[in-house]
């Protein structure tokens, strides 16, 4: 008499053939869908030798049972290695099924395993067991184990797709075991022995599981699944219910229910697939954000090593280029302090004007040095109490001996009152300064220069005004640019074409301004620099 | 008794244009070439003031700042960084050590000369 449970065990059984065939036919070109597939057919064999006893009780069964089940976990551990990334080799896999079928032929032809077939419980069978069982049992419980430590140890070392695949085949696996170990060890040990035969059905949990990961299409699919599985039961309900009706009238009321379900029930699961798609494409969508996320990280941090790489060039490179410069500068000075001895006047003429020239040359490298720290945002300030009256006189000081050389005047302005000290970068204003006096000595052959401060309650203003060839209004024009002197002027012939344009974009910085005021040719130039007073 | 300088300096044309002014001045110039040489031959010459290069070969000059300045035994001899090479860090760690950063090209071996004198009499007076 078959029961309740053992048919349980055949519609199992079948399941578990007709997944194999799905995942096997659904793509055989790809080795883990045969692989799966094997798994799946050799399960639903297993599941079925199982079964066999209920209507003929015969060692043969019980024997066949063990010896499939012998395959099971071999058929199992092949794809699971695949699935894990896990080389399949042409050994690995013979090896494998080797120790599979090893046991399947012992367990087969002779009464080393099993040795006998008794009824055990309702509905179950059991064989006696042999000599060679607690080494069977070794095999199993061992490549059990293999395929679920080779599941966690991927399951850590990867993500997206591959992650929520394992995970599934994890959950498939685990609940597996708990099931198996609860009807087949807890509950006996406990007195329960009546669910002892749901072991080999509930393989179908994780063969459901591991489809799910393995088709991919349905990787979440588990709702789906049970949305379809609800359909169909509570439209299997409605056409019990239509067929059994009394009367017609019924009958009619319970086929157009029964119609109008089907037509809900289909739109349930198509909302149900649409709805899976789009998670599915975002999930996708997501992980290629994220690729995309680390090379834009990696991408970034190269830059930025480059911007390093070409700042600290650029310093090594100023080094080296200052290096013969100094040495002229230093010589030059020593001769022209007299220390070499007396020269005419021609030669120190001469010295004079490759003092200059070298000092132009000085002035170059710095302001390339400075532009590029601009340009990459890497020139850095220094920000203290600054007092311009200072730092003026000391550039005057500083400049003396040109201006008595060209025979022009000084004078400086400044307030009886001493003027508010300013939040800024001493050597960068001072800079910007002696940029603006050097340039009027520069232009200035006859007369002087007038410097004014003055103290503007908000912010302090430095003029510097002189009595040379001024400018006409187009040669103002781009007066602040880089290399303005290439705008068909004839302005600057001893400068670099860069000292204005610095000194523009270091004023920037501290949140001042600079700009040129002139007459016309001939009549002075007027340089304005304002900073402002920052309360602190 | 003249006052002596350690220069630590790997340029030749460089040292040999800074002796020779230092020592029109009076002072007595020990060369070394490289920040090893100079820091060894502090023990032995007792400088009055170092004049140190940034970019040597070996040791650099920042690691030689740091090892003086943190010495009990050389912390008070006052050091003028000379050099060519110019960054913020350095400039930051110049500043945090107290003292002077000058660079090469922007001055004259006159200038050097003031710079030597004042720093002197600074360290004398403290």
């Amino acid at each position: 008499m078959v029961d309740i449970l053992e048919i349980t065990v055949l519609i199992t059984a079948i399941l578990n053939l007709l997944l194999g065939f799905f995942v096997l036919f659904q793509k055989p070109s790809r080795r883990i869908n045969r692989l799966f597939g094997i798994f799946g057919l050799i399960t639903a064999a297993w599941v079925f030798t199982n079964f066999m006893p209920s209507i003929q009780p015969s060692v043969f069964w019980v024997k066949s049972g063990y010896a499939i089940g012998a395959l099971v976990p071999a058929s199992a551990l092949l794809w699971v290695l695949d699935l894990c990334g896990k080389k399949i080799t042409r050994t690995r896999t013979v090896l494998i099924y080797s120790l599979g079928f090893l046991f399947f032929t012992l367990a087969h032809i002779n009464n080393l395993i099993v040795t006998d077939v008794e009824r055990v419980y309702l509905g179950g069978y059991e064989g006696d067991t042999g000599p060679l069982f607690a080494l069977y049992s070794v095999y199993i419980i061992g490549a059990l184990f293999s395929v679920l430590y080779l599941l966690i140890l991927t399951y850590f070392r990867v993500s997206g797709l591959k992650k929520t695949q394992i995970r599934y085949v994890l959950i498939g696996a685990i609940l597996y075991i708990v099931i198996v170990s609860l009807v087949s060890f807890i509950l006996p040990l406990l007195g329960g022995l009546e669910y002892i035969n749901l072991d080999s059905p509930s393989s179908i949990i994780l063969i459901i599981f591991t489809t799910l990961a393995i088709t991919r299409h349905h990787l979440f699919g588990i709702r789906l699944i049970l949305t379809e599985i609800l359909v169909a039961a509570i439209g299997l309900t409605l056409l019990i219910q239509a067929l059994t009706a009394e009367t017609l009238g019924w009958k009619i009321f319970g086929f157009v229910l029964l119609i109008l379900f089907g037509i809900l029930g289909y739109l349930l699961i198509r909302a149900t697939l649409q709805e899976i798609q789009r998670r599915e494409e975002i999930e996708k969508l997501s992980e290629q954000i994220k690729v995309s996320n680390i090379r834009l990280e990696a991408a970034l941090k190269a830059l930025e090593k480059l911007d390093k790489a070409k700042t600290e060039f650029l310093s090594i490179a100023s080094h080296q280029l200052r290096t013969p410069l100094t040495a002229v500068k230093g010589y030059l000075a020593m001769i022209q302090e007299g220390l070499y001895g007396k020269f005419s006047e021609d030669a120190s003429k001469v010295f004079h004007k490759i003092y200059a020239s070298n000092e132009r040359l000085i002035e170059l490298v710095n302001s390339l040095l400075d532009i590029s720290r601009i340009e990459v945002g890497r020139m850095e300030f220094n920000i203290e109490d600054v007092q311009i009256e200072d730092i003026t006189e000391s550039i005057i000081e500083e400049l003396s001996f040109y201006i008595k050389n060209k025979n022009l005047y000084i004078k400086l302005n400044k307030p009886k009152k001493s003027l508010q000290k300013i939040r800024a970068d001493r050597a960068k204003i001072r800079q910007v300064i002696l940029n603006l006096i050097d340039n009027a000595i520069k232009y200035t052959q006859r007369g002087g220069i007038t410097v004014t401060l003055q103290d503007l309650d908000d912010r302090i203003r430095i003029s510097v005004k002189d009595t040379g060839i001024g400018m006409t209004k187009k040669e103002m024009e781009g007066l602040f640019e880089m290399y303005s002197r290439g705008k068909g002027m004839r302005l600057f012939p001893e400068g670099t074409g860069l000292g204005l344009y610095v000194a523009q974009k270091l004023l920037q910085a501290h949140m001042g301004k600079i700009w040129a005021e002139s007459e016309g040719k001939n009549k002075g130039s007027t340089f304005h620099v304002e900073l402002p007073l920052r309360r602190r | 008794m003249n006052k002596k300088i350690l220069l630590i300096e790997d340029e030749k044309i460089l040292s040999e244009m800074y002796a020779a002014r230092l020592k029109k001045e009076g002072y007595k110039v020990i060369n070394s070439q490289d920040a090893e040489g100079g820091i060894s031959l502090i023990k032995k010459e007792k400088p009055d003031l170092i004049l140190l290069d940034l970019l040597l070969p070996g040791m650099q000059g920042q690691e030689a700042l740091k090892i003086l300045k943190e010495d009990p035994a050389t912390k008070n001899i006052p050091i003028i960084i000379l050099s060519n090479y110019d960054t913020p860090k350095v400039r930051k760690q110049s500043k945090e050590y107290n003292t002077k950063y000058i660079l090469k090209a922007n001055i004259t071996t006159r200038d050097l000369v003031g710079l030597v004198r004042e720093e002197m009499e600074g360290s004398g007076q403290g």
